[in-house]
């Protein structure tokens, strides 16, 4: 008996190293690692821009080059863009390093996020750990198309702000591509994405004259066909050349003008300047119902969400008290519990909130018990407002469960739930959410009285 | 088939002396002219004719090879005693010739190894190994006394195995030295040498060592047998003597030891292992030898068990890093570009941008370099060592990449492996790995990680099918014994190596004495 187990087991043992894949050899020489995809809508299809690694400006054995260039390609699908990209490059496209896509607003808005999910799922290249973002007030090719002056590649900012900040500051939804598809087909809960957008100096802002040239631009992309390569802009003399090694890539076009960057964006000017003229930001979070978004919300809406969502991360929270004094407070530690009953329409978050006392000037003996328990209302006063707001705008203007309140329903009574998960985004709103908040101050740092302490 | 034989044939015919196991002649100028003409009037042969005085004139000859013997020792034990005075023997005895050999053999001459014989190949062997032969007229038989006196090297520290912690001594060119070396650390009356001589020219003496009673005689008798069906014209080195009497494979694994220190000898033979000693070689074959052999070396004993453990181990990966690093850093670069991290992809795209040739053909490059450079530095002269590693790793490693021919990945994967190759502890193990180091290589290139893990098992899978002496060679391993497992991949305290490896068959397999007293030292301990 062993020995025929054995002999099954060996058998698909050998059948499995037959399936291994990864036969087709390329030479390191030959391949360009793209680091960064944009999409964008283009004539009823989708505009994919590239962002590609030119190794010998990032190494710096070339100073005469930028790190990175860029190609887009317009195409009908997704594959047929890339596929088109990967024809006109001289190099084989890889994948399998792609860090950062960030997808038009418009497309989300109009069409649904599914199709571009299921496009990089099901490319064999790409891994599950990619950050996506969401476009904001501007387009994907030009946010690809921005020199950044610290990471020497640009869409290495994108993934830097998304992946470790997140954990500093708590104004980030980091999502990679596995949570992003995750999130969408889980029922009872929506999506959340960061929307990135450009950054610029006064004096660097698209002015009349840019917007003129953006409607002619707008002219010259309905002209041409689907494919944009190669797309040149003569008009577009303030872009040096030299920019970008593959000779066309000056011109950037928009399918729809929206904010253009200022000249110095796409350019090594940017980052020789101790303020660059041109950066990238995140600042508002995209929210979704399903498939499509709906709104966006605050970086400040940003913290209740991840405050509620109990994710261990750094909060600050902030009380005003009275006209005079204020008192910050570093959240450390949150945990929260959901609970929802769907027969009664109730549901409740249970917030529990640990932090530090950081800066104020409140007036109080902090080493006195008495004064913290007080001061610790204060802030559970603060954030139950805060978040009590921040649900109330989910339920009335965005319409969207992004609390996970659905889950919960669907572990406390999952017969209930599935009658009512269908039509949940018209139920989400008329729950009576309540908020309870513990907050526990457990240190008060190395000073022990305010300055003005009377 | 019949080539062989046509061939056996042939060599039977230049034998001369293999014809010549026959009886002496009566008449001593016959004998002295035979030998001469056998020997073929050779310029090295003593030949010092004499005519007794006290026993009637009977003429005596002395012979011996000029520079195989000692001739101060001949001159004053043997010549001189005859020379001078053999009175004891009666003028009109009927025997005289016969009581003249006697006399001197049994009363006169006063060397300890002394013999007599008839036989005419006795004559020649014991001349030509360094004898003294007495002939005396009208006597059948010969005296031969040992009087070997050629120059020797002597006992200097061992260059191929040095040891930080072990002895200093190590084998040299004369067996007897060897054995002599053997008993003075193993003063076991039990010990045994089985004779053989080897090649029929060369006449080498090689000995089979083992403690009886200890070793399992069937390692003995086929080393032994092994060694009797050896036919050939002559062996000048242990290794060559390996090569004739290992298992026969197809295979490049080295499945027979060879060692130079007398203490790894002394502890094979307490294992349970056989000793191979041959004349003219330093070298000692220990048999038989498993795969974790190849792994440790004398100083694991003499090191506390921890470290010894973790040298061990690294030795293991050591040998993994060998085989697989250029094989893995050709198919990672040629197919599996995702598993390097971005920033250091980019560096290695860079670098090979302005590379003409495929990272295979590059890596190739690098291996054969330092493989000619190996070869260089064993054959080249002693004085021209520092020319040599100035052009080996300044101008030749250093312009190579300059010029773009090779990156700086392949240089680095290339000398990490050269230099692991020298952390295993056995020469032959670590010739063997280079091998498997090109033959991977070339998986790697041709089919990425798939070819490598199939080679790998391929590899594994041909480990387990050698044998040597007859036993499996991965023996404790597989087949697996548990009581073994104190000294294969980790190296236990030796207090806990009670037995003797079991791979090994010993009949007395108690190796320390089991008192309940010392059982309970170790277990407190």
């Amino acid at each position: 008996m062993r020995v025929e187990k054995l002999k099954r087991f060996f058998s698909f043992a050998l059948a499995l190293l037959l399936l291994a894949g990864c036969m087709e050899p390329v030479e390191l020489a030959k391949m360009g690692i793209v680091v960064g995809m944009g999409i964008d809508k283009f004539q009823g299809g989708y505009l994919v821009t590239l962002q590609i690694v030119n190794p010998a400006g990032v190494t710096g054995s070339n100073p005469n080059i930028l790190p990175v260039y860029s190609m887009h390609v317009g195409g009908q699908t997704l594959l047929q863009a890339t596929n088109d990209l990967a024809n006109l490059a001289t190099q084989v496209l890889y994948y399998s390093h792609l860090k950062v896509v960030v997808i038009d607003e418009d497309i989300v808005k109009d069409d649904g996020i599914d199709d571009i999910i299921d496009f990089l799922m099901r490319h064999p290249e790409t891994r599950p750990d990619v950050t996506v973002l969401i476009t904001e007030d501007t387009t994907a090719s030009d946010v690809l198309n921005v020199v950044t002056a610290v990471e020497t590649i640009p869409m290495g900012k994108l993934d830097t702000l998304t992946n470790i900040n997140r954990q500093r500051t708590g104004m980030i939804a980091s999502l990679n591509l596995y949570e992003v598809m995750d999130r969408l087909h889980t029922d009872g809960t929506n999506l959340v994405l960061n929307m990135v957008s450009l950054r610029a100096e006064e004096e660097h802002l698209p002015h009349a004259e840019q917007d003129q040239k953006n409607e002619e631009h707008q002219k010259s992309v309905e002209e041409q066909e689907y494919k944009l390569w190669p797309s040149q802009e003569e008009d577009n003399g303030e872009i040096p050349e030299g920019a970008y090694t593959a000779e066309n890539m000056e011109g950037l076009s928009n399918s729809e003008a929206k904010f253009t960057p200022g000249s110095e964006g796409p350019t090594k000017q940017n980052k020789e300047e101790i303020t660059p003229p041109m950066d990238i930001k995140i600042e508002n979070l995209a929210v979704f119902r399903d498939n499509k978004m709906v709104g966006k919300i605050n970086s400040l809406e940003a913290q209740s969400y991840n405050l509620l969502l109990g994710s261990k991360k750094r909060y600050w929270g902030h009380v005003d008290i009275g006209d005079e004094y204020f008192a910050s407070l570093l959240i450390t530690d949150a945990k929260a519990t959901t609970q929802c009953f769907l027969k009664e329409g109730k549901a409740s978050i249970d917030l529990k909130v640990r932090g530090e006392l950081l800066e104020g000037n409140y007036p109080i003996n902090v080493e006195n018990p008495h004064n913290l328990k007080e001061l610790e209302e204060k802030f559970v006063k603060d954030i139950e407002t805060k978040t009590g707001a921040f649900i109330k705008k989910t339920q009335e203007e965005l319409k969207s469960d992004i609390s996970d309140i659905g889950i919960a329903a669907y572990f406390s009574d999952y017969k209930e739930w599935e009658k009512v998960s269908a039509n949940w985004s018209e139920i989400y709103p008329t729950l009576d959410i309540k908020i309870n908040v513990e907050v526990d101050i457990y240190s008060t740092g190395e000073i022990k009285n305010y300055h003005n302490l009377r | 088939m019949g080539i062989f034989k046509d061939f056996k044939e042939t060599l039977d015919e230049y034998h001369p002396i293999k014809e010549n196991s026959t009886p002496l002649n009566y008449k001593l100028d016959d004998n002295l002219e035979e030998i001469k003409r056998t020997l073929g009037n050779v310029n090295d042969l003593l030949c010092r004719e004499l005519k007794l005085k006290g026993a009637g004139g009977v003429k005596v000859a002395v012979l011996g090879i000029d520079g195989l013997i000692n001739s101060d020792l001949a001159q004053h034990y043997i010549i001189h005693v005859m020379a001078v005075d053999l009175s004891m023997v009666e003028e009109d005895s009927l025997v005289k010739n016969q009581d003249a050999f006697d006399a001197i053999f049994n009363s006169r001459i006063s060397m300890i190894d002394a013999k007599t014989s008839k036989l005419k190949e006795d004559l020649y062997r014991n001349l030509l190994n360094g004898h003294v032969i007495v002939l005396v007229d009208g006597v059948c038989s010969f005296m031969m006394f040992d009087c070997k006196g050629w120059q020797t090297r002597s006992i200097g520290e061992p260059d191929v195995e040095s040891s930080l912690r072990g002895p200093k001594d190590c084998f040299v060119e004369t067996i007897r030295f060897n054995t002599a070396t053997l008993r003075r650390r193993l003063k076991d009356p039990r010990l045994r040498f089985d004779t053989h001589i080897i090649g029929r020219s060369s006449k080498t003496d090689v000995f089979v060592a083992y403690i009886e009673g200890l070793t399992n005689e069937k390692f003995v008798q086929i080393a032994n047998q092994r060694l009797e069906e050896l036919d050939v014209d002559g062996i000048q080195n242990t290794a060559q003597l390996m090569q004739y009497i290992e298992d026969q494979h197809h295979t490049i694994i080295p499945r027979l030891f060879e060692t130079e220190r007398p203490d790894m000898v002394v502890s094979g033979m307490l294992a349970g292992q056989v000793a191979i000693f041959v004349d003219g070689s330093p070298f000692v074959v220990l048999t038989p030898f498993f795969f974790t052999g190849i792994f440790s070396t004398m100083d694991d004993y003499y090191n506390h068990p921890l470290f010894a453990s973790l040298k061990r181990v690294m030795r293991y990966i050591c040998a993994l890093i060998v085989i697989l690093a250029p094989a893995f850093y050709v198919s990672v670069s040629t197919f599996h570009q995702e598993m390097i991290p971005t920033a250091f992809l980019i560096i290695m795209m860079n670098q090979r941008e302005s590379n003409p040739f495929s990272t295979f053909f590059e890596m190739f490059l690098v291996y054969a370099l330092f493989e000619i450079m190996r070869e260089a530095s064993l054959r080249k002269p002693n004085a021209l060592g520092n020319a040599m590693s100035i052009v080996g790793s300044l101008i030749v490693g250093q312009s190579l990449v300059e010029a773009g021919l090779v990156s700086y990945a392949a240089i680095i994967i290339g000398s990490i492996t050269t230099l692991t190759t020298y952390v295993l502890a056995h020469t032959r193990i670590s010739e063997a790995t280079r091998i498997l180091t090109l033959v991977f290589m070339i998986i790697g290139g041709w089919l990425g990680f798939y070819g490598i893990t199939v080679g790998f098992i391929v590899l594994i899978i041909h480990l387990c099918s050698l044998t040597t002496f007859g036993e499996p060679f991965m023996s404790s391993l597989a087949p697996m014994n548990l009581m073994d497992q104190v000294d294969q991949i980790l190296r236990l305290p030796l207090r806990w190596m009670k037995q003797r490896p079991f791979a090994f068959d010993s009949h007395n397999r108690v190796r320390q004495n089991l008192q309940p007293k010392m059982e309970d030292d170790t277990n407190e301990g």
